[in-house]
């Protein structure tokens, strides 16, 4: 639809994952995905021409450190952060600068040992992202998660959604836990588990918050020839969108409603797709709130019936639209900055390489990744052919 | 930042007038001359339209609640001895909406009540913002008028 050249992930890994207990530091995680991630393409280091890549401290660009650290010598470098969202902005700034012989290969890479660092429920430190968040927020004493939970309250005041709808999101996650044996909690929970977890910020449980944990990840993209020239079959990006309206959440026009809506439209226009193509979603999923809102947004439901929406297994393995199949942020792994693994795992499943978890004939995943207070919309369609421009 | 700093106000440019606002027992927010529209926090600039012709007025101290959560757990350590708490987004009558303590609720809030400023003095020297029941001492405010305008 757009003319320009196809672009294709053609090389994705993580690295080890889950608890590390300090044997590797986050730049060590940044080097075995992007070994293993370049490898998996058929390519060498000196293939890579561009580097993108985010840490989790937001306020630094360390694409400078990343290439120093890597032996790299870029011509080309992208550090814009978004927090979770990163790395599928990081995609279409990748595409951009692709289809611009601006770039021949891209490597996008991420690595944090945030479970190594500190060990607490995610969201609940008062860190300082934003100055704003730091002289308005921080000093009432707002963790992440209260954000989140305010969004939830707020959804369930207009639209009646409950805490059992929330907590469904989170007994899915950890059903496709089950099948994930890199997962970190695999047990199988309840509604009734869920609602039994300790509140952290109410309405959310502990339950409804995603677990921390140590990781990496590593993704290599270049347009159409070379892909096709590369190890494994080309994994194309089909479309990609970004947007925002807020970073902080007292400055949030409606705590209900997220950008997702804009991205999604323009993402999907892109890649010339409507929501029956897709064949599994990979949302993020740093809360339960933060799944119901997207899968809203995004369109799959209209707004307010995301409660129904995840009911009766559909966002399960075999449902109408799989959702986050690796168990999620919410059962399975998040070292603070999610989005490159909803990469990972769409490339994964369209690969045919998901084992026990795989999604049946699956040929376009949708990546979605939310950043920061609800703050960062970016969705990107991934498919097995190519578009027909 | 170590887990041993506070999250402290900053004083500067854009900011300065609404601490010492809060300082005086009074909630401030800006109005923009050239589009009418009212923001908080403090800038430069109506964020609405780029016009630098915004001034600094005090809100008559009422609100309504937009939403609000107890906290259970926190990391930073200058918080925990306070928990739990409740922190809201309070819309004020004026039009731009805050976060602040919810206090002397002796029940759970209700999602669009009535809300008063309460002004706190942080035991740790914070200046936080503090929205309490409304009651029906409170004068009753006319939402179109303000307080005294001070030059921004």
């Amino acid at each position: 639809m757009s003319g320009f050249e196809a672009v294709a992930i053609v090389g994705a890994a993580e690295s080890e994952v889950g608890r590390l207990d300090g044997r590797f530091t986050e730049f060590a995680l940044h080097a075995q995905a992007a070994s293993l991630a370049v490898k998996d393409a058929g390519l060498s280091k000196d293939d890579v021409d561009g580097l993108f890549t985010v840490t989790n401290d937001w306020l630094r660009s360390p694409s400078q450190t990343i290439a120093e650290y890597l032996g790299l010598r870029p011509s080309y470098e992208d550090s814009t952060s978004t927090g979770g969202s990163s790395f599928e902005v990081l995609v279409e700034h990748a595409v951009a600068a692709l289809q611009a012989h601006r770039v021949n290969v891209a490597l996008i890479t991420y690595g944090s040992t945030l479970l190594s660092s500190s060990g607490r429920t995610i969201g609940t430190r008062v860190r300082p992202v934003s100055p704003f968040a730091q002289q308005y927020e921080d000093t009432i004493g707002l963790p992440l998660v209260g954000a989140y939970a305010m969004a939830a309250r707020r959804h369930m005041y207009e639209y009646g959604t409950t805490s059992e709808d929330l907590a469904e999101i989170a007994v899915s996650a950890r059903y496709h836990a089950g099948l994930n044996p890199l997962a970190m909690y695999r047990k199988p929970l309840t509604v009734d588990d869920v609602l039994a977890s300790r509140v952290i910020a109410s309405p959310l449980h502990k339950l409804d918050c995603c677990v921390v944990s140590d990781g990496g990840g590593a993704i290599v993209l270049t347009r159409g020839d070379r892909a096709r020239d590369c190890a494994k079959a080309p994994v194309w990006v089909l479309g990609s969108a970004h947007s925002t309206d807020h970073q902080i959440i007292s400055q949030m026009p409606d705590l209900t409603t997220t950008r997702a809506s804009d991205t999604a439209r323009r993402a999907f226009a892109e890649a010339g797709i409507v929501h029956s193509d897709v064949s599994m979603l990979m949302t993020y999923d740093s809360f339960t709130i933060t799944v119901l809102l997207a899968l809203e947004d995004l369109g799959f439901c209209k707004k307010g019936e995301g409660g129904k929406y995840v009911r009766d297994g559909r966002i399960r393995l075999g449902g109408d639209l799989p959702v986050n199949v690796d168990g999620g942020g919410l059962s399975s792994l998040h070292p603070g900055m999610r989005g490159m693994f909803l990469l990972t795992e769409c490339v994964r499943q369209l690969r045919g390489e998901g084992g026990d978890r795989q999604v049946a004939d699956a040929r376009i995943a949708v990546a979605h990744g939310v950043g920061g207070w609800l703050s960062s919309c970016a969705t990107v369609v991934l498919g097995l052919e190519p578009r027909d421009d | 930042m170590t887990d041993a700093d506070q999250p402290n106000p900053v004083r500067d440019a854009d900011s300065a007038i609404f601490w010492q606002g809060l300082e005086a027992g009074e909630v401030r927010f800006q109005k923009c001359n050239s589009c009418g529209a009212t923001q908080l926090y403090g800038r430069s600039i109506c964020r609405q339209c780029w016009s630098v012709d915004v001034v600094w007025l005090a809100s008559a101290g009422f609100g309504r609640i937009y939403s609000y959560t107890m906290v259970m757990q926190i990391g930073h350590p200058i918080f925990r001895a306070e928990l739990p708490y409740l922190i809201g987004l309070v819309d004020i009558d004026e039009g731009p909406r805050v976060m602040a303590r919810l206090v002397d609720f002796a029940r759970e809030p209700e999602m669009g009540e009535r809300v008063h400023v309460a002004l706190r003095d942080g035991d740790v020297g914070i200046n936080t913002l503090a929205y309490r029941p409304s009651q029906g001492s409170d004068e009753a405010a006319d939402p179109d008028k303000s307080g005294p305008s001070v030059r921004y």
